[in-house]
């Protein structure tokens, strides 16, 4: 899986290309439109992740361009502007999705998989970690071929943590990620807690392993051998 | 008045002595005429028929020293009984006959003062009737001219009291036509301009720094996580690196929420949808439902199920989600949380602790309990942005532990 970023922070380019390289994806960063235009020329690439605001132009020009070449790429914004309008345009135009600044790696890396998911067409939509089979059509977990009877946010937790498996993910990103960005929430860690919890009992319940461990003072880490 | 009145007394009696010096002057003159005829006739005249009044004079055989003497008397007239003022004058005097003899003579002539008394009085009348009402027209006149002197200030004056800096417009008052008011108006709208272009100014510039922040705090953020990756961390860098990441944490939760102030300052919501407000409550509860489950909050539901609110769909979301989250979050184990729906009222009830601050400041920009934890204090805030520029109202009440905010729209 080739992945362009095409981001002028050279910091923030790095984190994201650094992060992605260890999920075994191909990086290449680019950090103005120009450069982002000849790549796009050149190569394929599965996922673009595009910053609207670049230094030599307008990155939904860039979304522009791609849909004109009728790429099949993937697109995810990448905006510090929380800007609606950006946001509708932007999806308009043809992206895929659309993060504000700042996002959590663990939550782009979420994305961008999920993405790759939806736009795989060899018809194949369920994952299995040994004995664990999730189906994303029918969103229900099988554990030794038993179905697990999960809340919506059990699932949406378990396949967030193995979108980031052997990662520590933080637990500020895993509330972001199952309550959404704009609710204020302290108390969300505490409940996370006992979802962690009640998951690896369902888990564990049915034969499972249990994957999840967790990182002190941090947050949770699915650990696969 | 006080004026008036003062001055009706000075004048009254300056007439008065004038009046009084008169008839002393007749009296004196009379006395000069009665004196000639003694002198030259020896005879007593009979004056009442010239002068018409009282006058007593007789002539003695022997001379009287020459005296005068002027003063004010009362008399009691047998006619009426009643008593008169009068002014007198007394002379002696002598002279020698054409026989030689010296003779004495003594004169008494009266003059009424009751008489010039009213006359005074009615003049006075006269005089101080004229002066009222020529004060009464003056200052009838000097109403009527300010009045519609004044028109232009007064429209100027509510104008500009009408005038809000937050609803983005121009000030623009209408010209009156009248020099001195056109200035002051074409001072009073250069001045609300250069205003309005500040304060615009100030509300991009928050605006711009908030989105500056974004990435900055991207990049901090992005590199936490990447050293959560590492697997060689004591548990001591870990503590400081979660800390770090603590504070970034609530720092971008804190741009986030100034930015949503600020962009709902700016009216950059302007669509307006109605609203199905039970729907959106169900859908945040359900949302909500393990945060409830954790704290084992009872809810209680009171639905009028069609009350629908005009409003921007996604402030809605952001109005509702922080109500709700609000009770949720300051409510207690085993609490309870109700909500009342009624047309044109919406009422969320919940256990919680007290207060530790002033409930006036509720809804003020991070005003915070001590037990709030790391929570940006912008939550309520958010709320009343967002309800000011439609013209509802909140309200918040507390009982014994039990906190009550109720909005009207």
């Amino acid at each position: 899986m080739k992945i362009l970023i095409v981001e002028d922070e050279k910091d923030l380019s790095n984190s994201i290309t650094t992060y992605m390289r260890n999920e075994n994806f191909i990086c290449e960063a680019v950090m103005n439109y120009e450069d982002a235009i000849e790549k796009l020329y050149l190569y394929n690439y599965d996922v673009v992740i595009v910053d609207i605001t670049l230094p030599d132009g307008n990155g939904l020009e860039l979304i522009r361009e791609l849909k004109n070449n009728r790429s099949r790429a993937g697109i995810i914004i990448i905006s510090a502007r929380n800007a609606l309008n950006d946001k509708i345009n932007g999806l308009e135009l043809g992206a895929d999705d659309y993060l504000t600044k700042p996002f959590h790696l663990s939550e782009l890396n979420a994305r961008i998989k999920s993405l790759i998911r939806r736009r795989s067409f060899d018809g194949k939509n369920e994952i299995v970690v040994n004995e664990l089979k999730i189906d994303f059509e029918l969103l229900t977990v099988h554990v030794n071929d038993l179905l697990l009877n999960l809340t919506k946010k059990e699932y949406d937790l378990l396949l967030y943590l193995l979108m980031n498996k052997n990662r520590v993910i933080s637990k500020e990103s895993i509330a972001e990620h199952l309550y959404g960005d704009h609710i204020d929430l302290v108390d969300s860690f505490d409940f996370l807690y006992s979802h962690v919890k009640n998951l690896r009992k369902k888990i564990t319940d049915y034969g499972g392993r249990d994957y999840i461990r967790t990182v002190y003072g941090i947050g949770y880490k699915f650990a696969l051998p | 008045m006080i004026i008036f009145t003062a001055g009706g007394i000075i004048f009254y009696n300056i007439v008065r002595t004038i009046v009084i010096r008169q008839i002393t002057n007749s009296l004196i003159t009379e006395k000069k005429l009665i004196e000639e005829q003694i002198l030259n006739s020896d005879t007593i005249p009979d004056f009442t028929t010239i002068f018409g009044h009282d006058i007593e004079v007789a002539i003695f055989n022997r001379p009287f020293r020459v005296t005068q003497y002027i003063g004010d008397t009362i008399i009691i007239k047998k006619s009426d009984a009643k008593s008169y003022r009068y002014r007198y004058l007394q002379a002696t005097g002598m002279f020698r006959n054409n026989m030689g003899y010296y003779r004495g003579y003594s004169i008494k002539t009266y003059k009424s003062l009751s008489d010039t008394q009213k006359l005074i009085l009615n003049l006075f009348i006269v005089i101080w009737l004229a002066l009222i009402s020529m004060l009464a027209l003056l200052s009838a006149v000097n109403l009527y001219i300010s009045k519609k002197l004044w028109i232009p200030f007064y429209t100027i004056l509510s104008q500009l009291s009408k005038y809000n800096i937050n609803e983005n417009l121009h000030l623009n008052l209408t010209p009156s036509g009248i020099r001195e008011f056109d200035q002051l108006n074409r001072a009073l709208n250069a001045m609300s301009e250069r205003i309005r272009a500040d304060f615009i100014n100030l509300k991009e510039f928050t605006e711009d720094a908030s989105h500056e922040i974004h990435t900055p705090l991207a990049i901090i953020k992005s590199k936490i996580e990447l050293l959560f990756q590492s697997e060689n961390l004591t548990k001591e860098q870990l503590k400081n690196i979660r800390t770090i990441y603590d504070a970034v944490s609530r720092l971008a939760r804190l741009n986030n929420s100034l930015l949503l102030i600020s962009r709902i300052q700016n009216q950059q919501y302007p669509e307006v949808k109605e609203v199905m407000l039970s729907s959106l409550i169900e859908k945040f509860l359900s949302h909500f439902e393990e945060l409830i489950q954790q704290k084992k909050i009872t809810i209680e539901k009171n639905y009028n199920v069609q009350t629908t609110l005009i409003i921007n769909p996604d402030l809605a979301e952001i109005l509702i989600s922080n109500l709700l989250g609000n009770a949720l979050k300051h409510n207690i184990q085993n609490g309870t949380l109700s909500i009342q729906l009624d047309d044109h009222e919406l009422t969320i009830t919940n256990t919680g602790k007290p207060l530790d601050f002033d409930p006036h400041n509720l809804f003020k920009r991070f005003r915070k309990g001590n037990h709030s934890g790391d929570s940006t204090g912008l939550g309520l805030s958010i709320v009343k942005k967002i309800i000011d520029p439609y013209k509802f109202n909140i309200e918040y009440s507390t009982r014994e532990n039990i906190h009550t905010l109720n909005l009207r729209f």
